[in-house]
Parts: C-alpha cells; sequence; structure tokens
C-alpha cells in the first residue's frame, strides 16, 4: 500500500470518527441518546423492538 | 352491580400491565414480548412506561405497555404519576389501554387486591394475572383461581412469569377480557351522605359514576380527569359545604375497600393460613437486616465482592490481553510501516485494547450484583441503609437509585423517580454521579495494577496480600464516592432544608435462588454495554486521540538534530567485543535515538502542545501533561484515560508489545522527567483515583440530570460542583502526601 493510499485511510477515518462524535455529542445533549455509547439503556428506552 | 361486557377481540391494540411493585409486571412482560427488560427481586425497578409486542393467538398484534408499580391510583411519586395516568388514558403520548391486565401477587393477594379494586372502576376489560401462586401455596394460602375470577367477575389466570407459565391462558384471556362488575361498598355514616349528596350534583356524568367521582373529589385527588369538575362552580360550593377532612374521606374509602376485599379472600384462599412460626425468610432476615450485624454482614460482602474483582478476573484478563494482541499482530503483521499501521496498532489497538482488557473485572462486578439483586438481599440493604441515609438527608429509596449508579448514572437518575419528596430526589439526584460507575473501573483497574499490584510487592513480605490490598484499595474508592455523596447530601439537607419527612416503606421481597439464566443475562446485558461502548465512542476517540498525538510530524531536521546529539557521544565498542555484542551496542544506541525521536514528537503533537499549556493547572495536583490530556479525553468517556495513555505510551515506545497492559503498566512505573524524577508514583496514583472518584465526567449524565430537573442550572451546578471538588481532593491528597511521604 502506497502513503497516498494510506493517507486517504486515515483522514477517511478521522473524518468519519470526528462526525460520529460531534452527532453522538449533539444527539446525547438533546436527549436523544443515552450518549454511553448504549441505545438501550433499560432506564431511558421506552420502546423496544421486538 | 353493573353485567360484565367483554372486549372486542379485534379491537384490541393496547394492553397495559398493572399492579404493585416487585409483583412481577416486567417478568411477565418479558414473558409476552420477547424482550430483555431489567428485572429484580425488589421494588422500583421499572419508572418509566416500557411498549413491546405481542401475538395473540387469533394473530392480532397488540401493544404491550410495562408499567411503574403502585398501591393505588392515587399517587405519591412521579413514577406512580405515570402508572394513573397511562391506566386512566389522560396521557396524550399513549392510547387508553383496551385491555388493563393487573398482575397481581398471590402470596400478598389482599393488599394487591386494594389496587385491582380501583382498576375496576375504571370500566375497561380486564384480566387478572395470578402470579407467585407457587409462593402463595408454600406458605399454606393457595389461591383458587376459579373462585376469585367469580368474585372478581373477571377471568383470573394464574402465571409463573419467569417459567413462562400460563401465558398461552393469558393471551386467550385477553382475547375475551371483560369489564368486571362494579364491586359494592359504601362508606359509613356521614362520609357515605357527603358522598351521595355530591354525586347527586354530578349531573353531567353518567349515573353509575356519580359516587366514585364524588370520592374522588372529597378526597382531593388531583388527577387530570378531575379538572372539569374541579372547576364547575356549582360543585365547588356543593363541596365548600362539606367539612370533612380529605384524608379521612381516603381512609373510609380504603377501609370500606378492605372490608369487601377480605370477604373475597376469604372465599377465593383454601388454605390454612399462614403457617405457625417464622419462615426462612425471617429467620435469615434476623441476621441480615439486624442492625449490627447486618451491617457488618453488608460490609464483609462488599469487601468480598471488590477482592474477588482482582482475584477472579486475573486469569481471564490475561486471556482477554494475549486475544486482543494476537488480533493486532494478525491486522498489522503484513503491512509496512507507515501512518496506517500506526493507527491501527498504536491507535485502535493501544487505545480500544487497552479498555477492553477490563472486560473480566466489569462483567464479574455485573455478575455479583445480579446475583445480589436477585437473591432479594439488595432490598434488605436498602432497608440496612435507611437510617444512615436518614441521618444525611436522603431517603430508604435512595438507595435503588444510587445503587444503581454503581452501573451507570443514567439509571440511577431515572430510578430517582420512585421517591416522594421532592428536596429527597434532588438531593438523590445530586449525589448520584460519586457512585463509582463500571466506566471508571478500567482507570482504577490500571492505576491500582501498576502501583499496588504483584511487581511492587515480589518478593516482598506483602506478596502474598496483593489481591486484598488491591481490592482494599478498589474498595477504599468506590467508599470514597459514598462518603463524598454523604457530605454533599448533608449540605443539601442544610442549605435546602429537609422538607416533610417521608416515612420509608419498603416491602422486603422473599428470598429465592437467583435465576441463572437472569443473572447471566443481566451480567452480558451490562457488559456488552461496556463492550458497544468500546466500539463506538471509545474507538472513535481513539482515532481522534491517536492523530492529536501523532500530528504535526517532527520537521526533519529536527530529528536529524536528535540523531547528531546522540551520535556526538562516542560510542564505546570493547576491543575484544564479537561481533553479535557490537551489533548489540549499536542496536541499543539506535533505540534510544528512537525512543528520543519518538517523545520529542509527542511533545511537538497537539496533544503535547494542548498538555503543556495545561501543566501549570495540573502540576500542583502532581500530574504532567500526558495525564492532562487524559483528563481533558476522559471528559467525553472515563474510559478513554486507558486508551489515552496507551496510545501516547505506544506512540512514545517502538518496542513490540507495548499495546499490552501489563507493558503499559511497567512503561508508566518507568516514565522520568528530564531530571530523572519519575513521572509516576504511587502518590500521583492516588491523587488521580480520588479525581476519577470525585470527578463529573459524563455529559450523558448531565443531559439526564437536566431532563430529571428540568433545566440547566442543577446539572450545571453539578458539573461545577464536583469537579472543583475533585481537583480540590486531588490537591489535597497529592500536597499533603508529597510533605508527609516525600512524594
Amino acid at each position: 500500500m502506497n502513503a497516498l493510499t494510506q493517507d486517504l485511510i486515515v483522514a477517511g477515518l478521522l473524518l468519519l470518527a470526528v462526525s460520529y462524535l460531534a452527532w453522538r455529542g449533539w444527539s446525547t445533549l438533546r436527549g436523544k441518546k443515552t450518549g454511553c455509547g448504549c441505545d438501550e439503556c433499560p432506564a431511558v428506552k421506552t420502546k423496544a423492538k421486538n | 352491580m353493573t353485567n360484565a361486557a367483554a372486549a372486542t377481540p379485534s379491537a384490541i391494540h393496547t394492553i397495559a400491565l398493572g399492579g404493585n411493585p416487585n409483583c412481577g409486571k416486567t417478568t411477565l412482560f418479558n414473558a409476552l414480548t420477547g424482550l430483555r427488560q431489567k428485572v429484580a427481586n425488589y421494588p422500583g425497578i421499572t419508572v418509566e412506561k416500557k411498549t413491546g409486542r405481542c401475538t395473540l393467538a387469533n394473530g392480532n398484534v397488540i401493544e404491550v405497555l410495562d408499567l411503574p408499580g403502585t398501591y393505588s391510583l392515587v399517587p405519591n411519586s412521579p413514577d406512580e404519576q405515570v402508572a394513573m395516568e397511562v391506566l386512566r388514558g389522560l396521557r396524550a403520548d399513549t392510547p387508553p389501554p383496551d385491555v388493563i391486565v393487573a398482575v397481581v401477587d398471590a402470596s400478598n393477594l389482599a393488599r394487591n387486591l386494594l389496587l385491582v379494586s380501583q382498576l375496576m372502576e375504571l370500566r375497561r376489560p380486564m384480566v387478572v394475572a395470578l402470579n407467585m401462586s407457587d409462593i402463595a401455596s408454600r406458605r399454606g394460602l393457595p389461591v383458587n383461581a376459579a373462585l376469585l375470577a367469580e368474585e372478581l367477575g373477571m377471568p383470573v389466570i394464574p402465571v409463573i412469569g419467569h417459567k413462562s407459565v400460563g401465558i398461552p391462558e393469558l393471551k386467550a384471556a385477553i382475547q375475551q377480557a371483560v369489564i368486571p362488575r362494579l364491586p359494592a361498598w359504601t362508606l359509613p355514616g356521614a362520609l357515605g351522605q357527603a358522598v351521595t349528596d355530591l354525586g347527586s350534583t354530578l349531573t353531567r356524568m353518567p349515573t353509575d359514576e356519580r359516587e366514585r367521582t364524588a370520592r374522588r373529589l372529597l378526597s382531593h385527588e388531583t388527577a387530570a380527569d378531575l379538572t372539569a369538575a374541579r372547576l364547575d362552580p356549582v360543585i365547588v360550593e356543593k363541596i365548600s359545604t362539606i367539612t370533612l377532612d380529605p384524608g379521612a374521606v381516603m381512609q373510609a374509602d380504603i377501609e370500606a375497600r378492605y372490608r369487601w376485599i377480605d370477604g373475597v379472600v376469604a372465599r377465593a384462599v383454601q388454605g390454612s393460613g399462614f403457617k405457625a412460626g417464622p419462615n426462612l425468610t425471617d429467620r435469615v432476615d434476623a441476621v441480615l437486616v439486624h442492625r449490627v450485624f447486618g451491617l457488618g454482614i453488608f460490609a464483609l460482602i462488599m469487601a468480598i465482592l471488590f477482592v474477588s474483582i482482582f482475584w477472579l478476573a486475573d486469569p481471564l484478563m490475561g486471556m482477554c490481553q494475549d486475544a486482543v494482541v494476537w488480533l493486532g499482530k494478525l491486522i498489522t503483521d503484513g503491512m509496512s510501516g507507515g501512518m496506517l499501521k500506526s493507527l491501527i496498532q498504536d491507535g485502535v489497538f493501544a487505545g480500544v485494547g487497552g479498555v477492553v482488557v477490563f472486560v473480566p473485572q466489569i462483567a464479574l462486578l455485573f455478575l455479583f450484583l445480579a446475583v445480589l439483586e436477585d437473591s432479594g438481599y439488595l432490598a434488605r440493604a436498602a432497608f440496612l441503609m435507611d437510617r444512615l441515609l436518614a441521618k444525611v438527608g436522603l431517603h430508604g429509596r435512595s438507595f435503588i437509585p444510587l445503587l444503581s449508579s454503581f452501573a451507570c448514572a443514567i439509571p440511577g437518575v431515572m430510578a430517582t423517580r420512585t421517591i416522594e419528596n421532592r428536596r429527597e430526589r434532588l438531593a438523590t439526584i445530586l449525589v448520584a454521579p460519586f457512585m463509582s460507575c463500571s466506566a471508571r473501573l478500567p482507570v482504577y483497574g490500571l492505576l491500582i495494577g501498576a502501583f499496588f499490584g504483584p511487581a511492587m510487592f515480589a518478593g516482598g513480605p506483602y506478596a502474598s496480600y496483593t489481591w486484598l490490598i488491591q481490592g482494599g484499595i478498589m474498595l477504599a474508592c468506590y467508599l470514597l464516592g459514598i462518603v463524598a455523596a454523604a457530605v454533599t447530601a448533608y449540605g443539601c439537607k442544610v442549605i435546602l432544608g429537609r422538607g416533610e419527612v417521608t416515612p420509608f416503606i419498603l416491602e422486603l421481597p422473599s428470598y429465592k435462588l437467583p435465576q441463572v439464566g437472569e443473572v447471566v443475562r443481566q451480567m452480558w446485558t451490562n457488559t456488552a454495554k461496556f463492550l458497544t461502548k468500546a466500539g463506538t465512542i471509545i474507538f472513535c476517540l481513539s482515532i481522534v486521540l491517536w492523530a492529536m498525538a501523532y500530528f504535526p510530524r517532527l520537521p526533519s531536521e529536527r530529528i536529524l538534530e536528535i540523531a547528531n546529539q546522540h551520535n556526538a557521544t562516542a560510542l564505546v565498542i570493547p576491543v575484544d567485543a564479537s561481533v553479535e555484542q557490537e551489533e548489540e551496542i549499536r542496536g541499543a544506541r539506535a533505540d534510544d535515538i528512537a525512543v528520543a525521536v519518538a517523545g520529542a514528537q509527542l511533545e511537538h503533537s497537539i496533544s503535547g502542545r494542548i498538555g503543556h499549556a495545561i501543566e501549570p493547572l495540573i502540576a500542583p495536583l502532581g500530574y504532567d501533561w500526558k495525564m492532562g490530556v487524559g483528563l481533558i479525553a476522559a471528559f467525553a468517556a472515563r474510559e478513554v484515560f486507558v486508551g489515552h495513555l496507551g496510545i501516547v505510551y505506544s506512540l512514545g515506545d517502538p518496542e513490540e508489545d507495548s499495546d499490552k497492559i501489563e507493558k503499559l503498566q511497567e512503561t508508566i512505573r518507568r516514565d522520568t522527567y528530564s531530571d530523572g524524577r519519575p513521572v509516576w508514583t504511587p502518590l500521583v496514583a492516588v491523587s488521580l483515583l480520588v479525581w476519577f472518584v470525585l470527578a463529573m465526567q459524563c455529559i450523558s449524565t448531565v443531559a439526564v440530570v437536566k431532563r430529571e430537573t428540568g433545566g440547566w442550572s442543577w446539572p450545571l451546578f453539578q458539573l461545577v460542583y464536583m469537579n472543583a471538588l475533585a481537583y480540590l481532593g486531588a490537591l489535597a491528597t497529592y500536597q499533603i502526601g508529597s510533605r508527609l511521604f516525600g512524594g
């Protein structure tokens, strides 16, 4: 794998990671997610899927 | 009496499970829906309505609502309010239930029937699910379901929720649910007359609802369905002429219901009554809830729990670590060196892998807690704690939320809904994050393992007591959180006042052997949450932290300069050295240069610059810049502190296997400042432990506290207060400790 390909993959991963964290933080503050990395918190989640 | 009317099966869309706390509603909900909502052998687990789906025998798919437990339809706490509103059909976000399934604990039939008597007045089709009839039979109080059904005028189905016994019959009965006959009871004397008088003014209501509504109005119930009547001037004037104590009306109403219930129970229960003498639960309770022995046993159980976490988890952690290293090698072995390999090896595997190896400790913690929960012991622990909690201004009901917070503060804060008194509830919310949650465990594990582990005591007189020492320090961390919570709660009591003190009434469940399936499920659910977090948030944070420690790259001139500085020192190779020895000496020189370049690269990186910028603030606590950046990163997730150290020390160490947790622990023990002083000492580790015990570093908890308190003031106060306390605590620990023990 050449250096350019490595650079592009790293840049892509970094962008995805930052975007995910930003989305997660925003969702948490809006109360849409538990923010602890888990949507299934039994005390918070009221609607369960079958 | 009103004739029973059946529900139309095709018109059933929603059913609600209503009943007393700890009567088995959620177990039944899980059996009906196939879901896995948390259940435990103590009251107050469900604090919000839960929804699932269930397919009836005729193929209809219906929605099942699991509601918080309540003793009556007159709510005392926010969770009971939810149950009352759903059952009365007063919530905008939930359709009124087409059928109410009253879950009844057969071993406490009379008390459970009080709520049933109120549910019968809602005039909705009903079914009774008679749970725990096996326990009732063992107590000599077998309930005849057919006779009970006859008495209540609706189907009564015996079920054993956790064994799914009676579920098909219950589903069939739901399809044939009927509106039960109205029970007949009258209030005595003047009360009865007042109800009749007021009822006669409620002319806009159907005839059969007037007396019931009058009783509720005279009891000063505040449910939304009474608002129109309470605002009607004619009714207001009528009520003003009735000089009755609302409490007395409510009391008389309950007494009248119990007279009816006593008759029902006498006919439906065929046993000889309670067996003479104390049963097993009573005999065990004589010791476990004893004022002195009880507290001693509780402390002993907790101590065993924490020592076991280290002792039992150690071999499992070793296996976990080997698996992480093996996987890392498998992925990176074929890769040429470069940025991507560094990201995977030094970022993802050192960051996420460093956290994942603590899974066995977390799984064991949850396993022990699930065993204690399911056995019924935790309800006793709440009872034991009530006296202590009351002294600091908390309530016996605060115990379960605080205990839940040992797993995660979010369900802990939610569980405070069972607390009636608002001030006690607020105080519990404010102190819940002091309980050491599972996210703190990897940090405790890393620091305790590095500075109080076998490596520190090897060959010494304490070598045989390592597990005890480690467990003791871990227990001390948990106790420090509890003490901080107690002091804070006491402060709340002094500043906010206690308000009206509400008595603590807790129904102690029967002891039972923990169900293996339930215990394993609880352990797995919580461990899976931790792994999910590691695979999402910690994975992404590890990538970001790696980038912050990797960029910007050190200019090549600087690398050359470092190499030249090392090469300026003459390389001493003995004249009689063999070729292998000469290679070894040259290799050591190359390693020195690589380590120096890696160190300079870290200092030059974004992390290094941020770390050095905040160093003056954290230096009095004994921390260096690497720890400082870790503390900032830990605000996203506390475990990331471990991942961050894994990343920076892995990048700073060109050796293989630098992603092993033991290697990390060894590396941090060896790390020195430029003047040769050790960066990490046991005192620094203790200072960090104090920080992590006391600091509020979880935005999820902030968000939940905001939701539960209805604004930003309390969560912001909590954030500032806890972090200020953590800073002062860590500062005092390091400064006093370094004066006493010399750093």
